[in-house]
């Protein structure tokens, strides 16, 4: 635990190693509470040097350092056991460079992903990568939690994309790994280290990242189940098609019903209907087959009724489709399964069954050719669901998934039971590898203390 | 250390005739596919995961290394014992023990060759993308170590993009998974981690790939262009206009004079370039693109476009590029064939800066190469007979992986660092990045243990670094090309 003097200290110090642009007010810490702890200090460097100095600062003081970017995954692991000061890495937000004939860009952490489509689009590109809240969340931040979303299908998880990249380490040394080209076997793969590892290891400061050309033609498909088999066993067969889908989302009604409140022009049913919801994209004629195949696909499979969704609805369809489930307020509860594809629907019924012995019904939505399976449920703030007597149903639900070589991660849980539920799991023989590494790159213990899973 | 007690106690883990001794036979170990040579202390064939496992944990015990190896058919010394110790030969593990055309995956020993995987995953219309040019030959356990790509990971990515799962025997002996047959797995990526390691971590003994389907077309355009620049010029428009090949492979002006009496594939003596090019995917995505692509060969200056969809036609377009390297013995008796990426838009600079260190040198450096990502394979031409010409080709060779860096790019592409490069490392990585690195082997508990004395520096200076003399290449393949 940091004494008072120390806190005072990382405060003071500030200054001396940063511009004053860097310094974050007073009134402005409450931005950056995590966990109901309000940040004693937050600090907003401008480069990777000021990263450095703050970090080399608050290591010598052992001053324990959670770094931010748009915070929309800051709920995710378990609460720092010490948190000394906020280290907010927007100010990074450089394009540093963008090859469009090597179909490559490199970009500061703190880019967002809006900001870097919104470049890339003019010369006819895009980063495959469609986490939630796009105008917020910062490619650090992004890959800090390896964060994904419904284009993982088409295109795989983040670390596919990175090909370098750049991070400051506990003490502010600064190193590098990987590089700038596609093709690299160059000592280890230190990038994927740090994608996923929470901000436990180092802090992520720039990233070098594979884009693709936009597709010249985009289409999406949409189709209503009688129930979650046909929908599963639809999500299969595009699996094994030969038609590239872009992205596959398999919902329930509930959150059919969330998504299509908000976009225009969606097909409705009543909530015991599955959706599935293709994107396709490609030469428009390869489009136009891959779109009547989907659709005989889904036919097939006994689908009650299949809609190709105009191409105003489309952009908005797929923003609400990576949004959900990820709200910032109204959610209680947020699970994440993941199976091989084909348990999916098994899955989702154990899913719904635990639901129903917490008392309240999920909304689930899949990235179904991954096997990865979300269930959320909303509800007040001031409510004391889920019990904590329910709270063993969702160990329960782990183990049953464990059984069916899944696991089960808790991305979302009220504040007031934090304690009592196990985030991620087992970690089994990765745990000892995690600890060394841990211990090796931050000794003192000082990168988001105890959030990551078993406390490392 | 007792060497004959070391030798009873794996006898009785893998069994007598797995262990290999005598010092004639121990010879064929000593080499593999680089110009790097080492006796190993002794050669174990185990037959399974668990006596892996025994092996790995004797050794341990007796404080010797441990070399893995799969079919030896690297580049970089990977599967060289240069410490001596146990040469640990996967070649038994050589069972598929799963395809899941479902799931779309597949589970292997880390001994399967790579193209066996395709051949099971084809009856179900899949197939396994990675196909670096020795995958007739190479293991999935040596893909896995050194990253392996290929002509076709442009379009479909390298071996750390198929990798699901692996099951490995870490340094204490113990059995364990990272990663499956799921997508995610929960913690650290270690599982990512040890892809491209170059067995310096832990020993791969089994590996779930991903599948694809089998695109349900393909179509090869063969173009000739009178300069190399044109080639060169038609690559980056091509990915210009958005259009991402499944392959993008260049041969230059020497390779094409060695591959025309070898091969017969109809190649213009005096031809600069010849570009492949292969799109696939849905029918109508094809004729499309392939019209596109062959418009803007000619636009840039080729003299010549075949093309082919039939896949006899397709393999006799090939033929060119995949005997490209066996054709060489046709010009000199050895060649050195290096490694080294640059991005896409500096091929042609890098190009030009090696036909000066060939000049520099006096010794001719032919170009064969997958121009679609950048990734070089300058191939450094000599005779050993001749004094001193090996000693040029090598300084040659680590001219020419100076460039690629210089002009952005690193030091390996998909052969490894292995011995080849280790020296080199610091042209690419300062030492707060080698530092770095350098935790990682102490975490597996495998430092001084499994592959020791590759990837990173060994502090040796130029002089010491333990390449030995002569290459016994005589116009043969340094690794077996398909075809």
């Amino acid at each position: 635990m940091a004494s008072v003097a120390q806190l005072k200290l990382v405060g003071d110090a500030l200054p001396e190693v940063v511009g004053v642009e860097a310094l974050v007010p007073r009134q402005e810490l409450p931005r950056y509470t995590l966990d109901s702890r309000v940040a004693p200090a937050a600090v907003r460097p401008g480069s990777i040097e000021e990263v450095s100095r703050v970090l080399s600062l608050a290591s010598r003081l052992g001053a324990a350092v959670v770094p931010w970017g748009g915070g929309t995954r800051m709920a995710l692991g378990n609460p720092p056991l010490r948190y000394d000061l906020a280290l907010d890495l927007r100010r990074l937000n450089r394009i540093v460079e963008h090859q469009p004939q090597d179909l490559t860009v490199t970009v500061e952490a703190g880019v967002t992903l809006d900001m870097l489509q919104h470049h890339l689009a003019q010369q006819g590109q895009t980063l495959p990568l469609d986490p939630p809240f796009p105008s917020a969340a910062t490619i650090g931040g992004t890959l800090a939690a390896n964060a994904s979303g419904p284009l993982r299908a088409g295109f795989g998880l983040p670390r596919d994309l990175v090909l370098g990249m750049k991070v400051v380490h506990a003490d502010g040394t600064v190193s590098s790994g990987g590089g700038r080209v596609v093709k690299n076997v160059t000592g280890y793969d230190m990038p994927r280290l740090f994608i996923g590892s929470l901000g436990t290891l180092a802090v992520i400061v720039e990233v070098t990242l594979k884009v693709a050309p936009l597709p010249p033609a985009e289409r999406t498909v949409v189709a209503a189940f009688p129930n979650s088999e046909g929908a599963g066993r639809a999500a299969l067969a595009l699996m094994g098609s030969g038609f590239s889908a872009r992205a596959v989302e398999l919902l329930d009604g509930l959150a059919w019903g969330s998504v299509s409140g908000t976009v225009k022009g969606l097909p409705r049913r009543d909530r015991t209907v599955y959706w599935l919801a293709v994107c396709l994209g490609g030469r428009p004629r390869a489009v136009e087959r891959m779109e009547q195949g989907v659709a005989e696909l889904c036919f097939r499979e006994r689908a009650a009724e299949v809609e190709v969704v105009p191409e105003a609805e489309g952009k908005p369809l797929w923003r609400a489709l990576a949004d959900l489930g990820w709200e910032p307020s109204g959610l209680r509860l947020s699970l994440r399964a993941c199976v091989l594809p084909s348990l999916l629907v098994g899955a989702l019924q154990e899913v719904k069954e635990a639901g129903a012995k917490l008392g309240h019904g999920p909304a689930v939505a899949a990235h179904a050719t991954h096997g990865v399976l979300r269930a959320f449920w909303y509800g007040e703030a001031r409510t004391t669901w889920p019990a904590p007597w329910a709270l063993p149903v969702i160990e329960t639900l782990r183990e049953r998934l464990q059984e069916m070589e899944g696991d089960l991660t808790v991305e979302k849980v009220p504040p007031e039971v934090r304690g009592q539920v196990d985030t991620w799991g087992d970690l089994g023989a990765a745990l000892p590898i995690m600890r060394h590494l841990k211990a090796r790159f931050d000794p003192r213990g000082i990168l988001n203390s105890g959030r990551f899973a078993r406390g490392v | 250390m007792d060497r004959r007690r070391l030798l009873r106690e794996l006898q009785a883990a893998v069994g007598k005739r797995f262990v290999i001794h005598r010092p004639e036979d121990l010879l064929v170990f000593e080499v593999d596919g680089s110009v790097d040579r080492a006796l190993p202390t002794l050669v174990v064939l185990p037959g399974s995961t668990q006596e892996v496992a025994r092996v790995v944990r004797i050794a341990r015990r007796y404080g010797v290394p441990v070399v893995p190896r799969g079919a030896g058919t690297g580049l970089s010394g990977g599967a060289v014992a240069v410490q001596g110790g146990i040469l640990l030969s996967m070649n038994r593990l050589r069972r598929i023990l799963a395809i899941d055309p479902e799931n779309l995956l597949a589970v292997v020993e880390a001994g399967v060759v790579n193209i066996e995987v395709s051949y099971a995953a084809a009856k179900h219309g899949l197939c396994y993308a990675p196909d670096p040019s020795s995958q007739k030959a190479c293991t999935i356990g040596g893909n896995v170590a050194e990253n392996a790509g290929g002509p076709h990971c442009l379009a479909y990515g390298v071996t750390a993009n198929h990798v699901l799962g692996l099951e490995v025997v870490l340094a204490d002996g113990s059995i364990v998974w990272f990663g499956g047959r799921t997508r995610e797995s929960i913690g650290y990526d270690l599982r990512g981690i040890l892809v491209g390691s170059e067995g310096t971590l832990a020993v791969v003994t089994k590996a779930v790939l991903r599948l694809l389907p089998l695109p349900e077309a393909v179509n090869t355009l063969l173009a000739i262009f009178p300069e190399i620049d044109q080639a060169g010029n038609a690559v980056t428009a091509i990915i210009g206009r958005g259009i991402v090949p499944a392959a993008l492979e260049m041969l230059d002006h020497l390779t094409i004079q060695a591959v025309e009496p070898a091969v017969h594939a109809g190649y213009p003596q005096d031809a600069g370039a010849v570009l492949l090019v292969e799109v696939a995917g849905l029918r109508e995505a094809v004729a499309e693109e392939a019209e596109e692509v062959e418009a803007i060969l000619r636009q840039c200056g080729a003299t010549e476009v075949r093309s082919a969809e039939e896949p006899e036609a397709r393999e006799r377009l090939w033929a060119g590029r995949k005997g490209a390297l066996g054709a060489l013995g046709r010009l000199a008796p050895n060649y050195y064939l290096l490694d080294g990426v640059v991005p896409r838009t500096r091929i042609l600079e890098a190009l030009q800066r090696i036909r000066m260190v060939s000049q520099k040198h006096g010794l001719p450096i032919a170009n064969v190469f997958h121009a679609g990502d950048g990734n070089l394979h300058p191939c450094v031409l000599f005779d050993e007979r001749k004094p001193g010409e090996l000693a040029r080709a090598k300084e040659a060779g680590a001219e020419t992986l100076r460039i690629c860096v210089e002009l952005g790019g690193t030091l390996s592409g998909e052969h490894g660092i292995g011995i080849e490069k280790q020296e080199y490392m610091s042209w690419v990585f300062s030492p707060a990045d080698l530092a770095a690195m350098a935790a990682l082997r102490p975490a597996f508990g495998a430092e001084g243990f499994l592959n020791p004395g590759k990837v990173f520096p060994t502090g040796a200076s130029c002089g010491e670094v333990p390449q030995q003399a002569a290459m016994s290449r005589l116009g043969r393949d340094a690794y077996v090309e398909s075809g």
